[in-house]
């Protein structure tokens, strides 16, 4: 496993299959929802998380190497990250941190 | 079997004065200089993914990790790059290169790089050459000063091969994982900045995890490999890369060792860098030694090792978890999803598989001062070029830089050169013959297994992790031979989509690159590196015969790959191994 897609928020604007650093992404020609070519391919490197408008996409790191959920979840903000971090136990962290203000993509 | 007829590709030509193959950390830096020295020159970017997000700094960077603080000098940085590479590097590519860094750190920051100051407004330092950033929109940045000022950029297109006339480099062939286009882009002036090769080798992690590694899994050595098949000389592939790492995730180190003061620790709580290797520098040992000495606890049964990050206050560990955020966010989520609280528990380290990356150690393109290939009109920029074994974010801007300026001034000079129908020709059957379209492929192999072959073969027979990295010339002649076996079975690869395509020419470069990596490793009689090139039959390290480059040509005709040896040049005076 290494990002999950909820097909029900995917919003189609194909920003992910734009910008996965691998090509890993793409839109399905029928219902227009992303989807990945084959998830072992993923490097976790978060970049379709980050850029998704509508937060559809999760990075679940693979089950061999870690086993318990948790989840970590940016939003760009003008000027800055947030990030929120909630490990297995349910326990939740907020990080803020600088970055400039540029879009992207 | 009766292949079925594809669509023909449709051919795009593109004429540019400067063409830039990569728009990563060197390649955009280049692209940006190269207008900036003359606005009226088209600049042209090819990039195998899309420019804002691609490569190595696709997840950020928190640390610019080569800059010179006050009171260093361009030789005593030289003095320290020789040492970390054990009494080897190109002296004076190293020179040249760190005088351009701290200008070209300064232009990012006023790109809007985020750095961090200390209370006198001096840039805060992490360790002796590096400097805290906030560069989660690292790679967003460079991007922007690029589009800022349009260049164009040929986004979700790989280049396959230089176009060649005679031994110059004319431009370069590049086909879209988009739509069924086949790219000819003619160049006064070419710089190559693809990166290195992670994948030859088989990886930490198996199966759905194999590319939870630290060197981006999508630079494929492309870059080496053209050159390779274009006949250019290459130096120091058999200077592989080991890094450090976090065991699992496969995160960087630097952060914890230099950033949170963690010392290497085995399972007998023993700190070993202090005690076995003070002679090398202890716990500030040569990379290579680094990596080399866990190895071996491991090995003789003292494993498993860590980092200790036991001294480390709740404030701290949340100052850990946020530093991680901006360069390998999955460190962070891998804490929290293996319960581990670095406060309590050390973190456990391994090595990574060994790359093949002119960034870190010295493979690549053999270059002048001004990054100028041994191929007419083609100029090599960051981890493809070779020579210079501390690199880094900073150190491939620079090379950006110092390649465009040459090819600025080589693109004034020259004209086009002429492309040559059958060289169109030939290299379109090349890229597209594995293509068969969807539902057709089944039955035939698949790019997948035939990289995996290829890593595991690496793996037993050149030094690999399984192996801790160790090597004899019996196993490597086995790789030799497999290599060549592997190469004809390249001939069926096939591919369903363009995607697919772009892998099946990710493991025929791969395979290229593999063979001359390995070429190297048999060529030099000598452990020079320990962990990077252990030699088990040649344990020492011998300066009377090895004090020197190992630099290859494969002959484009027969394909058969030139193996020798370059001597070393001492630029500054001192003792080369030490700092």
């Amino acid at each position: 496993m290494a990002i999950v897609i909820d097909k029900k928020t995917c919003n189609s604007c194909g920003l992910c299959a734009k910008l996965c650093p691998g090509d890993l992404l793409a839109l399905n020609p029928k219902s227009k929802k992303a989807f990945i070519w084959d998830n072992s391919d993923c490097w976790n490197c978060l970049v379709c998380v980050k850029h998704c408008p509508v937060g559809a996409i999760t990075l679940k790191l693979p089950k061999s190497i870690a086993p318990y959920d948790a989840t970590l979840t940016p939003e760009i903000r003008k000027d800055k990250i947030v990030w929120t971090l909630i490990d297995s136990d349910g326990k939740r962290e907020k990080f803020e941190i600088k970055r400039k203000a540029v879009g992207g993509a | 079997m009766a292949r079925p007829k594809r669509k023909i590709a449709e051919q795009e030509h593109i004429d540019a004065d400067i063409l830039i193959i990569g728009g990563g950390t060197a390649g955009c830096m280049a692209a940006v200089e190269a207008k900036r020295l003359n606005p009226k020159l088209k600049v042209v970017i090819i990039e195998k993914a899309h420019i804002d997000r691609s490569g190595c700094l696709a997840g950020g960077m928190n640390a610019i990790n080569v800059y010179l603080h006050p009171g260093e000098t361009p030789e005593s940085f030289t003095r320290y790059v020789r040492w970390q590479a054990m009494g080897i590097c190109r002296e004076d590519l190293t020179l040249s290169m760190i005088k351009e860094v701290n200008p070209a750190v300064k232009r990012v920051e006023e790109w809007g790089l985020p750095v961090l100051k200390d209370e006198k407004g001096n840039y805060s330092r992490r360790g002796k050459w590096n400097v805290n950033i906030n560069g989660e929109a690292l790679k967003l940045i460079l991007a922007e000063a690029v589009a800022k000022s349009k260049i164009p950029v040929i986004n979700h297109t790989v280049a396959t091969n230089f176009i060649l006339e005679g031994n110059r480099v004319v431009g370069a062939f590049g086909f879209s994982i988009r739509e069924n286009k086949f790219y000819i882009i003619r160049a006064k002036a070419t710089i190559v900045a693809t990166g290195g090769a992670s994948g030859i080798y088989l990886p930490n992690n198996p199966g759905d995890a194999h590319h939870t590694m630290w060197y981006s899994p999508f630079n494929t050595g492309a870059g080496y490999a053209m050159g390779i098949r274009a006949g250019a000389e290459m130096t120091s592939f058999e200077m592989r890369f080991i890094a450090l790492r976090v065991k699992d995730i496969i995160a960087p180190t630097g952060t914890l060792a230099l950033g949170f003061g963690a010392p290497q620790v085995n399972a007998k709580g023993e700190q070993y860098m202090k005690t076995r290797y003070a002679h090398l520098g202890g716990e500030g040992a040569p990379t290579p030694i680094r990596v080399y000495a866990p190895t071996q606890e491991v090995k003789e049964g003292r494993g498993p090792c860590y980092l200790d990050t036991r001294h480390l206050s709740p404030e701290r560990v949340r100052e850990l978890k946020a530093s991680y955020l901006d360069m390998y966010p999955q460190m962070t989520l891998y804490l929290a999803a293996n319960r581990i609280d670095p406060s309590k528990q050390p973190i456990e380290i391994s090595g990574t598989e060994p790359y093949v990356v002119g960034g870190h150690c010295q493979a690549g393109y053999w270059v002048n001062e001004n990054r100028k290939t041994t191929l007419g009109g083609l100029f090599a920029a960051g981890d493809v070029a070779g020579g210079v074994p501390y690199k880094f974010v900073s150190g491939c801007w620079a090379e950006g830089i110092i390649a465009a300026r040459a090819a600025v001034e080589f693109a004034g000079a020259n004209k086009h050169g002429k492309i040559g129908a059958t060289q169109v020709k030939r290299e379109l059957e090349r890229v597209y013959t594995p293509l068969l379209g969807d539902k057709k492929a089944d039955g035939g192999l698949r790019p997948k297994e035939l990289e995996e072959k290829l890593q595991k073969m690496m793996d037993e027979y050149a030094g690999g992790i399984s192996k801790f990295y160790e090597m004899d010339e019996k196993r490597l002649l086995v790789a030799r031979r497999t290599l060549k076996k592997l190469k004809k079975q390249a001939k069926n690869l096939i591919a369903k989509n363009l995607h697919e395509l772009m892998l099946v020419h990710d493991v025929i470069d791969r395979i290229d690159v593999a063979q001359v990596l390995v070429e190297h490793l048999i060529f030099r009689k000598e452990t020079r590196w320990p962990g990077y090139q252990t030699k088990l039959d040649y344990p020492e390290l011998d300066d009377e015969n090895w004090l020197g480059f190992v630099n290859s040509r494969r002959d484009s005709k027969t394909g058969k790959i030139k193996i020798f040896k370059v001597p070393y040049e001492q630029v500054v005076p001192g003792d080369r191994y030490k700092p």
